[in-house]
C-alpha cells in the first residue's frame, strides 16, 4: 500500500508537470495562431478534467484508499481523457498524438506490466476508433485551420500514422517496462541490502542495548562495592585508631617495665660485680689462709716428729700416747689446711696438682682405715672392709685418693650412733671400680642430697656443729673423683636410715 | 770441719727447728731471716748448702736463687727450695731458678735431713 501510494505520488508529480507543459505549448500556439483560438475551450477543457481526475486521485492516496483497481481506473481515465482532447483538437490532423505515450512510457515505469499492456492496448484502440469513426462520418472532424484536409481524407496517411503510433506506444511500453524491470532488480537489490544492514543495524542496537545492560550492572556492582569499601575503610580506620590508642597505652606501660627492669639490672650488676669481688676476696682469702696455717704448722709437726724421735731424749709411754694423738690431730690439720688449698685452687680455677700412678684400691682402703682407727674406736663405732677379690688396677693420685676415701669415712663417723658399724665395700661394676661407704647414722633427706656438694652447704647446721665440719669435703672430694675422670654421689633411704656415699674410677 | 747449712727462712720457729735438727746431725745451721741477708751470708760463710724459702720479705726465694746463681761466688753451692707453695709450678719456678731440690713444707723433718744429706754426699 506504501509503494502504490509513492508510486502514484510519482505518476501524479509527472502528471503535473505533463499537463504544465501542454497548457503552456497550447497558450503558446494560440497567441501565435498557430491554431485556432475557436479550439481552445476543448484544449483547457480536457486539461481541467485531467486536473480534476488528478486532484482526485491525489486525495484518495493521501488518504490511504488506493488499490490496483482504483488505480488503473485513473490510468484508463486518463488515458481516455488525452484520447477525447485530442479527437476534440483535431483527431487526426492533431500530430500531439503521441502524448498517450508519454503516459504509457510513465505508467510502464511506475506500475507493473500488464497494465502497461492493457494501456497501449487501450490507447491502440481509442485511436483507430477515432481514425476509423471520423474516416467513416460516424462522428464529426473538427477541422485544424493550419493543417491540410487531405491528411486525414487520404486512407494511405492514416494507416502510416496508426501504424508509427502503435508502434511508438509499444516500444514505449517495452522500454518503460525494461526500464522498470532493471530500476526494480536494483532497487531489490538495494531493498535487500537495506535489510541486511537493518538486520545488522537490529543485531548491533540489540548487541549495545546488551552492552549497556552490562555496564549498567557493572556500575550497580561498582557503586555497591565501593559502598563497602567505604564502610570496611571506615570500620578499619576505627580499629586502627582503638589499635593505635591500645599501642600507646602498652608503650607507656612498657617503657615504665622497661626503665624498671634497667634499674633492676643496673642494682643486680651492682650486686653481681659486689659478689664477684666478694667471691674473688674469699678465694684469695682461702689461698692466703692455707698458707699462713701451713706455716706454723711447720714447725710444730717437725718438733712433734723429733720428739717422737726420741732424739731430743726419752719418751715415757704416756709422752708416746700424748705424741701420737698430737701426731694425728696435727696431720688432721695438715689435711683440712690442704683442703682448703683444694678448694681455692678450684675457686680458681687453677689446676689441682695431681699424679698418675698405678693405684692398688685394697691399700688405699686398708691405709685409710689403718689411719682412722682410732678416731672409730674413740666412738666405738666398727669399720668393716669388703673388698672383691682380683679388684683391677686403675690410676691416680694416691695421696689425692686416700683424702677422698678419709673425707667419706669421716662424715660417715661423724654422723654414725655410738657403736654404730661403716662398712666399705670396692668391687667392679662395669668398666668401673667402685667404693661404697655406708653408715647407719642419721641420713640424708632427698630434698638435701643434690645440695650435699655445694660449698659450705650443711644439711643441719646444729648436727654438723656437733660434729664439726665446714662443709668443704664432698665438695673437694667431688673435685677430685672427677679430675680421675670418676663420678660421686650420695644415696640414702632417708632420714634416720643411714647414708652411702659412693663414688667411682674409670679401670685401667 | 762440719759442713754448713744456710737456712733462709723469715719464720722463727721453722729455722730454729730446722737448725736444731741439722746440729744434731753434725752440721753447722747458719740461719738468715731474709732475702737481702741470706745473700750476704751465702757470700761471707760459703756455706755448703742453701735451704731457701719461696715466701719471704722484701725479695722473694725465687729471687735470691738466680742472684746466688748469677754470682760466681754462690753460683756452685746447691740449693734446696723449701716452701709452703707445693704445686707443680711452684716446684718448676723453682728448679727453672737454678734450685737443686724441692721440699714442701710442712715437712717430716728427717725426710728434710735425708735431701740434705743426699746433696751433701754425706749419706
Amino acid at each position: 500500500m506504501q509503494q502504490d501510494q509513492q508510486t502514484i505520488g510519482s505518476y501524479l508529480f509527472f502528471k503535473w508537470v505533463a499537463i504544465a507543459a501542454v497548457t503552456v505549448i497550447i497558450t503558446f500556439q494560440a497567441l501565435t495562431n498557430t491554431i485556432p483560438r475557436a479550439g481552445l475551450i476543448y484544449d483547457y477543457g480536457g486539461l481541467a478534467l485531467t486536473i480534476v481526475t488528478g486532484l482526485i486521485m491525489d486525495a484518495l492516496r493521501r488518504r490511504g484508499r488506493v488499490n490496483p483497481a482504483v488505480t488503473l481506473l485513473f490510468l484508463v481515465t486518463d488515458q481516455a481523457l488525452i484520447t477525447l482532447a485530442l479527437y476534440l483538437t483535431g483527431g487526426p490532423e492533431n500530430f500531439w498524438w503521441f502524448l498517450p505515450v508519454v503516459l504509457i512510457f510513465i505508467a510502464g515505469y511506475l506500475f507493473n506490466r500488464s497494465i502497461v499492456l492493457l494501456l497501449t492496448l487501450l490507447a491502440s484502440l481509442a485511436i483507430c476508433l477515432d481514425f476509423g469513426l471520423e474516416y467513416f462520418g460516424l462522428i464529426p472532424h473538427f477541422h485544424m485551420s493550419y493543417s491540410p484536409l487531405e491528411y486525414w481524407h487520404n486512407p494511405m496517411y492514416l494507416f502510416d500514422y496508426l501504424f508509427a503510433m502503435i508502434t511508438l506506444y509499444s516500444l514505449g511500453a517495452l522500454i518503460s517496462s525494461y526500464f522498470s524491470r532493471v530500476m526494480g532488480q536494483t532497487t531489490a537489490q538495494l531493498q535487500h541490502n537495506l535489510q541486511a544492514s537493518e538486520t545488522n543495524r537490529r543485531e548491533v542496537e540489540s548487541s549495545r542495548k546488551a552492552l549497556l545492560n552490562i555496564m549498567e550492572d557493572l556500575d550497580n556492582a561498582r557503586t555497591k562495592l565501593e559502598q563497602k569499601v567505604k564502610e570496611r575503610t571506615q570500620e578499619l580506620e576505627q580499629i586502627k585508631i582503638e589499635l593505635e590508642q591500645k599501642v600507646k597505652e602498652r608503650t607507656l606501660d612498657l617503657e615504665e617495665s622497661r626503665k624498671a627492669i634497667l634499674h633492676m639490672m643496673k642494682d643486680l650488676k651492682e650486686d653481681i660485680s659486689k659478689m664477684q669481688a666478694l667471691d674473688r676476696m674469699k678465694t684469695e682469702f682461702l689461698s692466703m689462709v692455707s698458707h699462713e696455717l701451713r706455716t706454723p704448722l711447720t714447725p710444730i709437726k717437725g718438733y712433734l716428729s723429733l720428739l717422737t724421735s726420741g732424739k731430743m731424749g726419752e719418751v715415757t709411754p704416756a709422752q708416746s700416747k700424748a705424741l701420737a694423738v698430737l701426731t694425728r690431730q696435727s696431720e688432721h690439720l695438715h689435711s683440712l689446711i690442704d683442703s682448703i688449698l683444694d678448694l681455692s685452687r678450684i675457686e680458681l680455677g687453677k689446676p689441682i696438682p695431681l699424679s698418675k700412678e698405678p693405684l692398688a684400691m685394697p691399700t688405699v682402703i686398708e691405709e685409710t682405715v689403718e689411719a682412722m682407727k682410732i678416731q672409730a674406736a674413740e666412738k666405738q663405732v666398727r669399720i668393716t672392709t669388703e673388698i672383691e677379690p682380683n679388684l683391677p688396677t686403675a690410676s691416680g693420685d694416691v695421696i689425692k685418693l686416700k683424702r677422698v676415701l678419709a673425707n667419706l669415712v669421716g662424715n660417715a663417723l661423724k654422723f654414725s650412733p655410738e657403736q654404730g658399724e661403716i662398712s666399705i665395700t670396692a668391687r667392679r661394676v662395669g668398666n668401673a671400680l667402685q667404693v661404697e661407704v655406708r653408715d647407719q647414722g642419721v641420713g640424708v633427706s632427698a630434698d638435701s642430697i643434690p645440695h650435699l656438694f655445694e660449698k659450705f652447704y650443711q644439711v643441719d647446721s646444729s648436727i654438723t656443729r656437733a660434729a664439726g665440719g665446714m662443709g668443704m669435703g664432698l665438695p673437694i672430694a667431688k673435685e677430685l673423683v672427677e679430675l680421675h675422670g670418676g663420678r660421686i654421689w650420695i644415696e640414702s633411704a632417708g632420714l634416720g636410715l643411714g647414708t652411702t656415699a659412693i663414688f667411682t674410677l674409670p679401670v685401667v | 770441719m762440719s759442713k754448713k747449712v744456710l737456712i733462709v727462712e723469715d719464720y722463727p720457729a721453722t729455722s730454729k727447728m730446722i737448725a736444731e735438727i741439722l746440729e744434731m746431725e753434725g752440721f753447722t745451721p747458719l740461719i738468715a731471716p731474709d732475702g737481702n741477708s741470706g745473700i750476704e751470708k751465702a757470700k761471707s760463710e760459703k756455706p755448703d748448702l742453701i735451704l731457701l724459702d719461696i715466701m719471704l720479705p722484701g725479695i722473694d726465694g725465687l729471687e735470691v736463687c738466680s742472684r746466688l746463681r748469677a754470682d760466681d761466688a754462690t753460683k756452685n753451692i746447691p740449693v734446696i727450695m723449701v716452701s709452703v707453695k707445693a704445686s707443680t709450678e711452684d716446684v718448676k719456678a723453682g728448679i727453672g731458678k737454678g734450685a737443686n731440690g724441692y721440699v714442701s713444707k710442712p715437712f717430716d723433718p728427717f725426710k728434710l735431713l735425708e735431701v740434705v744429706k743426699k746433696h751433701l754426699g754425706t749419706t
